[in-house]
């Protein structure tokens, strides 16, 4: 009983709980982050609107750019997809 | 005193757990940041396409996957499915390293801090574990066949 039904469920029990207390454990919530040349560069926190859109914006004229919530790609923000600019 | 094949039953219900675990993780992470997932393959190179077929199909079968790990008797079916799958992503892995000018990322919880490098070198690490798997279960079948005949006979 031991191996076949409580160890594996007390696994699983744990993974759920684990993947509930990482998600979005990275995310720095005063900047959002640009890549640029392939090196990470922060800008100031947007709103991105509601939507499930890539997060794009300008910054200093240059772009548009993927906005990301950390420094990670997998971080993408989404929104309405409509371009924002960041002086 | 506990003999090596003690030993052995207890490394696989280790590598039973580690599969649970890594692959529960996974498909709860993907599905809780489903959209950003989506969003995410369908920038990926080669398999665009298929971006929302695939959001749902990986954490389904990764959660049909984890599945197989509880009957005893299905635990070599699940380390063969979990090789299988785990292959194909650290085949693709190679294909976009190799060929593929844009690399997004597309891992959820923490692995997604983990370079691509970093992803492949993990991931074959993890094929190491579930080949160690498969050669272990493959015995403790035999081993188990083997005592039942000597009973038997």
């Amino acid at each position: 009983m031991k191996t076949k039904f409580l160890l594996p469920a007390l696994a699983m029990i744990f993974a759920v709980g684990m993947s509930f207390a990482t998600v979005g454990v990275e995310a720095d919530p005063n900047n959002d982050y640009i890549q640029r040349n392939g090196t990470w560069e922060a800008v100031p926190e947007q709103d991105c609107g509601v939507g499930d859109e890539t997060c794009r914006a300008f910054v200093n004229g240059d772009g548009p750019f993927t906005l990301y919530d950390s420094k990670s790609l997998s971080s993408m923000k989404l929104g309405s997809g409509d371009p924002l600019i960041i002086p | 005193m506990e003999g090596p094949a003690t030993y052995k039953k207890y490394l696989l219900q280790v590598i039973r757990v580690f599969f649970i675990i890594l692959l529960v993780y996974s498909a709860v992470s993907k599905l809780l940041n489903y959209y950003q997932f989506e969003t995410q393959l369908s920038q990926f190179p080669y398999i665009s396409s298929y971006a929302g077929l695939i959001a749902w199909a990986v954490p389904a079968l990764e959660i049909f996957i984890v599945f197989l790990f509880f009957p005893n008797k299905f635990i070599k079916i699940g380390l063969y499915a979990s090789f299988v799958l785990i292959l194909i992503f650290t085949l693709y892995i190679i294909i976009v390293l190799t060929f593929s000018e844009i690399i997004p990322c597309s891992c959820g919880g923490v692995i997604a801090s983990l370079s691509w490098d970093e992803h492949l070198v993990f991931n074959i690490a993890c094929l190491l574990i579930a080949l160690m798997g498969i050669i272990l279960s493959k015995k403790t079948i035999i081993r188990n066949k083997n005592m039942k005949h000597q009973f038997s006979g």
